[in-house]
C-alpha cells in the first residue's frame, strides 16, 4: 500500500483552493473544447501548453491534464445531442448515444456517459499508479507486424459494427478512408502519392477537416433534407436513472475500463480504438445485440468508458518511455519537457513524486469532469429545443471556423466542404461515417506498418502471422467478423448445441 | 466591439498572466499575438524547443506569441504557410535549417534559404545508439559487422529526409558499407524501435535518445561529431572520427525564420533579442543541456553561415543517394 | 422481385465505385518503384495503395452483382418522377442548404470579415429555412429574433475563437 499513500501524499499536497480553481475552469474549458466540432483535445492541450508556459511545473501540468480530459469526455456531448463528435475518440458515443437522445433520453444518455467517463478514467489511474512500468514493457512489444494487424482489425470491426445488416459497406467505407490516408506524400521514400503536384494535396489530407465535414456538415445536410424534424422535449430527472442504469452494467464498465487502458498505451491509435475495441467486445458480449447501433445503454457505456480510460493508459508511456500513446499525450509530453521533467525509463528511480503528482492530476481531472458534466446536462439539453432552422447554420459556421482553425489553413475549409458532401451522398446511400474517419487515422500506421515489418522480415509474410500478439490480433479479427455473419454463427451454434446434446447423453 | 475586444483581452490576461513580463524598448511593437508556424506535429523535438523559445519571445517582446502546428510533407507545408502569410513579422516558420535550406532542392518550396532572414538557436548532433542486446561494445564492432553482413543490419530513422539518415548515409558512404534502412514517423518512435529491439541501431539525434542512454536502454556508440558528446547523467560518448578520421560532421541547427523582406524594425528587434536574450536564457540553455545539445544562437550572415555545412552535405547527399533529380549545384550548393 | 429504391442507387453507386477501385490500382501501378535506389521491393509506394484499390473494386464489383441480381438495373426513370423529385420540399430544401453553405464556407469566410459574413450567413439561412418551412415569410418577430441570433452568434463565436484561440480568422 505504498503507492497508495504515496497518492494520498501528492492528493493532499496538490489540493489548495488556487487548485481547486485551475481544475474547475481547465476542466470547464477542456469540455467546451472538446464540444465544439473542430476544435480537440490536442489543439486545447497544445495552446494551454503555451499559454501555461511561465507557471510553476505542477500547476502548469495540472492545467494540461484537465484540459486533456475534459476534452476528450465533452466530445460525447455533441456526439449525444447532434450527432456530430466532438472529437474523432467519440465516433462510436454517437452511435448509440443519438439514438437515444432522439427518443428523449438525452438526459440519461449524458448521465451514462458521464459515469462512464470517470469510470474509466478511474480504472486508467488505478493502472497509471501501480503498473506503469510493466504495461510500458507491453507496448513496447508492438512492433510492426502488431500495429499493422490492429490497423486491419480496426477498420473491419468498425466497418462491421456501423453497419450491421449489410457489413460490405462499412468496409468499403473503412477502405475509403484508408485510400484517403494514402493522399499526399507518403512517410518512407517520400514520394507523393496522388497529388498531381498540388503542395496542399502533397501534405495530405487533414483527419480533422474531414471529420468535421464528414460528421458535422453532412449531418447539416441531412437534417435540413428530412421531412419533419421535431425538437425534443427531454425528461431532465432521467439524470439519477441514467446513472443507476450504468450501474447495471458494471461488468461491461470494468472490461471497457481495461480494453481502453490498454489500447491507451499503444501509441497512435490511443483513445479512438479504445472506444471502438470496447465498443465491440460489449457488443459480443451482451445478451442484447439487437440493441446496438439504437441505443443501447450498454453501448453508450462501453464507448465513453474506453475512450476516457486511454487517457491515463496515454500517460503511461509518457512517463516511463517518453513516448507518447495519442496526439494530445505527445503536446503533454512536450510541456513536461518544457517544464524540465524528463520522462523516460528513470522516472520512477529519478523522481517517483512526480509520477504519483500526475496520478493525483488524474483524479482530480476526472472527479471535476464528472461533477461539472453533470451540472451540464440540465442546460446542455436546451439545445434539443431549438429548431432546425436557427441551430443549423450555427453549427455551420463552427464547423467552418473549426476547420479553419486546426492549422489556419483555407484548404481545410475546402476538405471540411468537400467531405461533407461526399458524406452526404454516402450516407444515403447507407455508408457509415465512422469507418471512413477511423480509416483515415489508420491509414498511415497500416501503410507504414506493413512496408516496415516487410523490411524488416526482408519480404516474408509469415513473419506478420507469429508473434504472440499479432497471432491474438489476427485470429480476433478473423473470428469477429466470421462470429458476426449469420450463416456462420448458425454453424457454430449446431456445433456448441450438439456438444452440450453429447455430454448430457 | 471595442468593449468586447478589451473584455477579451482582460480575460485571455488573466488566464496568462503567471509572470508579468516589461517589455524592453525596441523599435518593434506588435500589438497582436504573433504567430510561429512549427511545421511538425506537436510534441516532436522543433515542436518542444519552440515552445520554449515562444516563452523567452513572449518575456522579450510583451506580446503573446502563439506555436501552430502545420505538419505535412516533411515540413514543407507548414513552410510554404509561413512563406505565403504577410511579409510583416507577425508570421514565422521555424524547424532544422537543414530541412529549410533543403526544400528548393527537394522541389517543395521554390525559396532559397537565404531569402529568408534566419535567428539559429540551438545544435543537435547524431548519435549512434544501439540495442543493449545487440551485442556492439563500441563503434569499430558494429563496422565490422556491418562489413561481414552488408545490408542486415537494420538502422531506424525518421525518415528520407531526416538528420538521422543523413547521419547513417554519411557514415555508409564514407566507410563503404551498407545497412537495412529502417524508417519511422519521427525520432522519439524510431528510438523507440531500437528500444525495443525491432532495429539494432538508431543514428537519431542526441536529444531523441538521451533518456533511453541514461536508463541503459540503449548503448551510445559514437556521435557524430569532432568532439566528444557529455551527455548529463551518462558521461562522455566518444566520437566518430576515432574509427572514421575521414567523416565529414556537422552540427544540425534549429531556429526560426521570417520572410528577409520583412520590416526593418522586426529584423532589428529581433537580432537585438537574440543577442540579448536567447544567447543568455536560462530555459533554452537548460532545455540543451538536458537533452544533449548544444546553445549556439546564431542571427544574420553569421547563421546562414553555421547552417551551411550540413546543408550542403545533406542536399548532396541526397542527390547521389537518388532521393531528388535536381542537381544541388544549380542552387549554388558546391559538392564538398 | 420488384427492385426498391436503394438497388437501384447501389446499381448506379457500386459501378461508381468500381470504376474508382479500378482507377486507384492502376494509379497505384503508374507509381514510381524507385529501382534506382535499390530499395527494397516491398516498400515501394504504391503497393498499400494498390491493394486497397483492388479491394474498393471487388467490394463495388459485389455490391453491383447484388443490385443486379435484385433488379436494381431497372432504373425506371420517368421525366415525371424527376420533375416531382426536384421540386419535391427535401430536395428544394437541401439545395437551398448547400447553396447557403458553399457560399459562406467558400466565398464569404475566405473573402469578407468575419464579423460582417457570419451574421449575414446566419441571417440569411433562418430566414430562407424559416420561409421554405412556412411557405410564406415569416413574421417580423421571427425576422427580429433571427437577427439577434446572427448578430450574437457572430460575436460570441468570432470572440472564442479569435481572443481564447488567438485565431487569425481571414477575411480581414
Amino acid at each position: 500500500m505504498d503507492g497508495f499513500n504515496s497518492f494520498l501524499g501528492a492528493l493532499s499536497a496538490m489540493v489548495t483552493s488556487w487548485a481547486i480553481i485551475d481544475v474547475v475552469w481547465a476542466t470547464l474549458l477542456g469540455i467546451v473544447v472538446g464540444m465544439l466540432p473542430g476544435l480537440t483535445a490536442t489543439l486545447g492541450v497544445a495552446l494551454m501548453t503555451t499559454l501555461t508556459f511561465k507557471m510553476g511545473t505542477d500547476q502548469a501540468i495540472l492545467i494540461l491534464v484537465c484540459m486533456y480530459v475534459g476534452a476528450i469526455y465533452g466530445g460525447s456531448r455533441s456526439a449525444i445531442l447532434l450527432n456530430i463528435p466532438g472529437t474523432p475518440a467519440n465516433a462510436a458515443t454517437s452511435l448509440d448515444g443519438y439514438p437515444l437522445a432522439r427518443a428523449g433520453k438525452a438526459g440519461s444518455a449524458m448521465a451514462i456517459a458521464t459515469t462512464g467517463s470517470m469510470f474509466g478514467g478511474l480504472v486508467g489511474m488505478v493502472a497509471l499508479a501501480f503498473i506503469a512500468p510493466v504495461l510500458a514493457e507491453f507496448a513496447l512489444s508492438f512492433g510492426a507486424y502488431e500495429f499493422f494487424w490492429l490497423a486491419v482489425f480496426g477498420v473491419l470491426v468498425a466497418g462491421q459494427l456501423t453497419s450491421l445488416d449489410d457489413p460490405i459497406k462499412g468496409w468499403i467505407a473503412g477502405f475509403l478512408g484508408l485510400f484517403v490516408a494514402m493522399i499526399g506524400r507518403e512517410g518512407i521514400h517520400g514520394v507523393p502519392r496522388f497529388s498531381y503536384g498540388s503542395t496542399d494535396l502533397a501534405g495530405g489530407i487533414g483527419l480533422l477537416p474531414a471529420m468535421v465535414g464528414a460528421f458535422g456538415f453532412a449531418e447539416i445536410l441531412t437534417v435540413m433534407r428530412q421531412e419533419a424534424y421535431s425538437v425534443v422535449h427531454s425528461r431532465v430527472d432521467s439524470i439519477w436513472g441514467g446513472i443507476r442504469e450504468s450501474y447495471k452494467y458494471k461488468m461491461t464498465a470494468l472490461r471497457s475500463g481495461l480494453i481502453g487502458t490498454f489500447m491507451g498505451l499503444i501509441p497512435g491509435v490511443g483513445e479512438d480504438m479504445g472506444s471502438w475495441a470496447s465498443y465491440a467486445a460489449a457488443r459480443q458480449a451482451s445478451k442484447n445485440k439487437d440493441e446496438f447501433g439504437k441505443g443501447s445503454v450498454e453501448g453508450l457505456l462501453a464507448a465513453e468508458t474506453g475512450n476516457n480510460a486511454a487517457v491515463p493508459g496515454a500517460l503511461i508511456p509518457v512517463l516511463t518511455l517518453g513516448v507518447p500513446g495519442s496526439a494530445p499525450a505527445a503536446v503533454l509530453l512536450a510541456a513536461m519537457v518544457i517544464h524540465g521533467i524528463r520522462p523516460g525509463p528513470l522516472i520512477m528511480i529519478e523522481s517517483p513524486d512526480f509520477v504519483f503528482s500526475v496520478v493525483a492530476m488524474v483524479f482530480l481531472a476526472t472527479i471535476a469532469m464528472g461533477v461539472l458534466g453533470l451540472l451540464l446536462t440540465r442546460p446542455l439539453i436546451m439545445v434539443l429545443r431549438v429548431a432546425r432552422e436557427r441551430l443549423m447554420p450555427i453549427i455551420f459556421v463552427l464547423c467552418t471556423v473549426g476547420a479553419f482553425a486546426i492549422a489556419s489553413r483555407t484548404f481545410d475549409v475546402w476538405i471540411m466542404v468537400f467531405f461533407g458532401i461526399f458524406g452526404f451522398v454516402l450516407r444515403e446511400l447507407k455508408y457509415p461515417m465512422a469507418p471512413l474517419i477511423l480509416g483515415i487515422v489508420l491509414g498511415d500506421i497500416l501503410d507504414k506498418s506493413l512496408r516496415r515489418g516487410l523490411v524488416l522480415s526482408d519480404g516474408d509474410f509469415g513473419a506478420f502471422f507469429v508473434r504472440p500478439i499479432s497471432m491474438v490480433l489476427w485470429v480476433s479479427a478473423l473470428g469477429f467478423i466470421l462470429l458476426t455473419m449469420p450463416s456462420v454463427r448458425k454453424m457454430f451454434t449446431r456445433l456448441f448445441n450438439r456438444d452440450q446434446a453429447d455430454k448430457q447423453s | 466591439m471595442k468593449f468586447v475586444q478589451a473584455f477579451g483581452a482582460a480575460l485571455a490576461l488573466s488566464t496568462i498572466l503567471a509572470g508579468t513580463a516589461i517589455a524592453a524598448e525596441y523599435s518593434w511593437k506588435p500589438d497582436k499575438p504573433v504567430t510561429i508556424i512549427v511545421p511538425w506535429s506537436a510534441g516532436g523535438s522543433t515542436d518542444s524547443v519552440t515552445r520554449v523559445l515562444a516563452g523567452e519571445l513572449e518575456d522579450a517582446l510583451g506580446q503573446t506569441v502563439v506555436v501552430v502546428n502545420q505538419p505535412g510533407a516533411a515540413g514543407s507545408v507548414g513552410t510554404t504557410g509561413a512563406w505565403e502569410a504577410p511579409h510583416d513579422g507577425m508570421t514565422w516558420g521555424a524547424g532544422a535549417a537543414l530541412d529549410l535550406g533543403s526544400y528548393q532542392v527537394l522541389g517543395m518550396l521554390d525559396v532559397p534559404l537565404t531569402d529568408w532572414e534566419v535567428y539559429l538557436h540551438i545544435a543537435n548532433v547524431a548519435v549512434v545508439g544501439a540495442n543493449p542486446d545487440a551485442g556492439y561494445a563500441d563503434f569499430g564492432e558494429l563496422l565490422e559487422a556491418m562489413k561481414a553482413n552488408p545490408g542486415e543490419i537494420s538502422v531506424a530513422t525518421a525518415g528520407v529526409t531526416s538528420g538521422g539518415h543523413n547521419a547513417m548515409e554519411s557514415i555508409a558512404q564514407t566507410a563503404g558499407v551498407e545497412y537495412r534502412h529502417v524508417s519511422y514517423d519521427g525520432g522519439n518512435p524510431a528510438v523507440l524501435a531500437t528500444v525495443s529491439g525491432e532495429t539494432a541501431i538508431t543514428t537519431q539525434l542526441a536529444s531523441e535518445q538521451a533518456e533511453m542512454i541514461r536508463a541503459g536502454r540503449i548503448i551510445p556508440l559514437a556521435v557524430l561529431s569532432d568532439k566528444p558528446l557529455n551527455i548529463e547523467g551518462f558521461g562522455e560518448v566518444p566520437s566518430i572520427k576515432q574509427w572514421i578520421p575521414e567523416i565529414k560532421t556537422a552540427a544540425n541547427y534549429f531556429g526560426i525564420w521570417v520572410p528577409k523582406d520583412s520590416p526593418p524594425e522586426v529584423i532589428e528587434t529581433m537580432n537585438a533579442i537574440w543577442a540579448d536574450k536567447i544567447a543568455n536564457s536560462a530555459a533554452m540553455k537548460e532545455y540543451a543541456g538536458q537533452r544533449g545539445a548544444i546553445l549556439d544562437p546564431s542571427s544574420g550572415d553569421a547563421a546562414v553561415a553555421a547552417a551551411m555545412p550540413a546543408l550542403t552535405q545533406n542536399v548532396w547527399l541526397m542527390f547521389d543517394g537518388g532521393k531528388t533529380e535536381n542537381d544541388p549545384a544549380d542552387f549554388g550548393f558546391e559538392r564538398p | 422481385m420488384k427492385p426498391t429504391q436503394m438497388d437501384r442507387l447501389d446499381f448506379v453507386s457500386s459501378i461508381v465505385l468500381t470504376i474508382f477501385g479500378i482507377a486507384i490500382l492502376v494509379e497505384s501501378l503508374r507509381m514510381p518503384r524507385l529501382e534506382n535506389l535499390k530499395v527494397n521491393q516491398f516498400t515501394v509506394p504504391g503497393i498499400v495503395p494498390g491493394v486497397l484499390g483492388l479491394l474498393l473494386a471487388v467490394c463495388g464489383f459485389a455490391i453491383l452483382v447484388r443490385s443486379v441480381k435484385r433488379g436494381g438495373w431497372r432504373l425506371g426513370i420517368t421525366g415525371q418522377d424527376t420533375a416531382a423529385w426536384v421540386t419535391s420540399a427535401p430536395v428544394q430544401r437541401s439545395a437551398a442548404t448547400l447553396g447557403l453553405t458553399l457560399l459562406y464556407a467558400l466565398v464569404l469566410f475566405p473573402h469578407v470579415p468575419f464579423n460582417f459574413s457570419t451574421p449575414l450567413f446566419v441571417f440569411a439561412f433562418v430566414v430562407t429555412a424559416e420561409a421554405m418551412a412556412l411557405g410564406r415569410w415569416p413574421k417580423w418577430q421571427a425576422m427580429v429574433t433571427g437577427l439577434i441570433l446572427a448578430v450574437l452568434a457572430g460575436l460570441i463565436i468570432g470572440y472564442v475563437f479569435q481572443q481564447l484561440f488567438f485565431v487569425r480568422l481571414p477575411g480581414g
